[in-house]
């Protein structure tokens, strides 16, 4: 092996390394498992909603929802709906009043928003962010009630 | 050997008809005050994002929210020490004008630490605050939080090398690997930092929901990026636009040799006496390897003339080129110039091959600076450029003092009490003092100097490169 090889081997297996452990595990390169794998997804996603909105979903309206408050802020949604059909529902407002909420909202809001379009209004909700799950379920669930 | 050394005789086809000197750089970066006003600018805005977002509130939430407002803090100090060590190790030319590249890179050192350190207590910090609010143990919060949530994976990873690298940096572990496997591993730094960067905006509470401030964010990242590219590339594109190579090797004393490099790259460089360039011989087996050398004589646009010392394997091969070998020469790095007397009379003082910018500041003295050159030497057989030095010295109003014998004998003697300096210069007080030798003797003549009345302000050392 030439010296410039061999003074190269170490970083170029560390850095591969690196690149490969990235490319396989990050969530955020593939949310579609991380989705499979128990109801958890990347943040950020709503390519879940994303891939449903095949045909009939192609031409749907948007909802928004009341403002529901909670004991740590204001919670509104906004659905996109065929007809009676929920498409997709993200959240439009949520509680970032403190650190602590927007750290825990930070992981809840990209979770609901997947379980929702995925699920409707029975979601399994997020664990740890209970009054944000309620008050999200309330939004929603005006929406479909106005349907 | 005196001037006869610098006429590029095997240099063919040069244009220009008049020899002349290259213009010197000048010291135009950045005013101190100015890099340390947008130094301080940037952690302030940063922690006043912070702030609003309620960061301060966290102390008031008990014991978790005070261990998730330290893990946002030592995140963010982490990012912002991190920039901060890319960009100073990408030396824009405003920057290392003013510091010079010893300082660059001292301060990159300063910079790695504190971001190895900190992303360290970030990890801890955010683990603790997930395990907390989720109630689960350390070992599942940091399991959830590197393989559930986006990007974590990628900020574990870069942890991991931001630990290698520190740690492949720590001297006796440094010590142990070749220049070239250690430096390969901190190449490793980039991909640790772009890998840690995608969580700072996925999940990074104070960027993540905030426009503002994420746009705060994404700016600072791309300053750095535009930065390091525009001046690490930049100096690349240079070089292989403005061809250089060697147009003679030159056999100076026991030891010490010179290269000449010549080229239309040349042409719009500005050098003054005492700076060095690193040097990448385009040649098999050397071109992945730059090493720094001083410049010896005031450079012309027929050539650029480095001295060279042959004590390893690298400054060897590097005397045994050939003429017409290409060559890639970045820089020129340093403050060692004469600027720094500000045109006040100057003591040079020269160790072994340290004589190669103490010749080329020389050269940049003026009659009324009255140069009084000191070097050191083991045996008189090892002084290169003897002629030039006095030929210089005597159209300069200036003295030298040719210092010859083993270091041993110099301990023993030591030619730069006080006492003795006075002695031979009585107007020291009032003179600069520009020092480039091996690290022992630049300490003695320092505290010698100092004692004799010299400011330490107007002591000037070539730390980097002898």
């Amino acid at each position: 092996m030439s010296p410039l090889l061999r003074r190269l081997a170490p970083a170029a297996v560390l850095g591969s390394l690196a690149v490969i452990v990235v490319g396989l595990l990050d969530p955020a390169l593939h949310p579609s498992r991380a989705l499979a794998n128990g109801g958890q997804v990347a943040v950020g996603s709503g390519t879940a909603a994303a891939a449903r909105s095949t045909g009939s979903c192609a031409t749907a309206k948007t909802v928004t929802g009341p403002v529901v408050d909670t004991q740590y802020g204001p919670v509104q949604v906004q659905a996109t709906v065929n007809g009676r059909q929920l498409c997709a529902v993200k959240a439009v407002q949520w509680p970032l009043s403190d650190g602590r909420s927007s750290m825990i909202n930070s992981y809840a809001i990209p979770q609901l928003d997947a379980q929702a379009s995925q699920q409707g209004v029975n979601f399994d909700g997020v664990s740890g962010a209970t009054y944000t799950t309620d008050g999200y379920r309330q939004s929603l669930q005006a929406i479909v009630d106005s349907l | 050997m005196s001037t006869e050394a610098l006429d590029h005789a095997s240099v063919p086809n040069m244009t220009t008809p008049a020899v002349r000197r290259l213009p010197r750089s000048r010291i135009t970066g950045l005013p101190r005050q100015a890099v340390t006003a947008i130094a301080l600018s940037v952690v302030a805005i940063t922690v006043l994002f912070w702030v609003a977002a309620g960061g301060l509130g966290l102390f008031g939430q008990g014991s978790t929210g005070i261990v998730q407002a330290l893990g946002q803090l030592t995140g963010l100090a982490a990012a912002l020490a991190a920039m901060g060590g890319l960009l100073v190790t990408a030396r824009p030319a405003g920057l290392e004008r003013r510091y010079g590249l010893d300082r660059m890179l001292a301060a990159h050192r300063w910079f790695g630490i504190t971001a190895v350190f900190t992303v360290l207590a970030h990890t801890v910090f955010d683990t603790w605050a997930w395990a907390e609010s989720s109630h689960t143990n350390w070992f599942s919060a940091f399991a959830a939080l590197s393989t559930q949530q986006a990007w974590m994976m990628g900020a574990a990873v870069g942890t991991a090398l931001f630990v290698i690298i520190g740690s492949t940096s720590y001297r006796r572990l440094r010590q142990a690997l070749s220049y070239e496997t250690w430096y390969f591993i901190h190449l490793l730094g980039y991909l640790a930092v772009i890998l840690a960067f995608g969580h700072q905006l996925t999940l990074g509470s104070n960027f993540a929901g905030g426009t503002v401030a994420r746009w705060w964010w994404i700016a600072l990242a791309l300053t750095t990026l535009a930065l390091v590219v525009w001046s690490r590339i930049g100096v690349i594109v240079k070089s292989l636009t403005r061809p250089l190579s060697i147009s003679a090797v030159v056999a100076e004393s026991r030891g010490i040799g010179s290269i000449h490099v010549a080229g239309p790259g040349l042409q719009r460089m500005r050098v003054s006496g005492g700076q060095y360039f690193m040097i990448r011989p385009l040649a098999r087996g050397l071109w992945w390897q730059a090493h720094p050398f001083s410049v010896s004589a005031a450079p012309t646009t027929r050539g650029i003339r480095f001295t060279i010392k042959a004590s390893g394997e690298d400054s060897q091969a590097l005397l045994r080129l050939r003429p017409g070998t290409r060559v890639l020469l970045e820089g020129p790095y340093g403050t060692f110039t004469t600027d720094r007397a500000r045109g006040r009379r100057v003591v040079l003082v020269a160790g072994g091959v340290g004589i190669a910018p103490i010749r080329a500041l020389l050269e940049d003295c003026n009659a009324g600076q009255q140069p009084v050159v000191i070097v050191r030497v083991s045996a008189e057989a090892d002084l290169a450029h003897r002629a030039e030095l006095e030929q210089l010295v005597e159209s300069r109003n200036g003295t030298l003092h040719v210092l010859a014998g083993s270091r041993a004998f110099f301990s023993a003697n030591d030619p730069f009490q006080p006492a003795r300096l006075r002695a031979v210069i009585p107007d020291i007080a009032q003179r600069d003092v520009f020092i480039c030798g091996p690290h022992a003797m630049e300490s003695a003549v320092i505290a010698g100097v100092r004692k004799a009345g010299v400011a330490t302000d107007r002591i000037h050392r070539e730390e980097f490169s002898v």
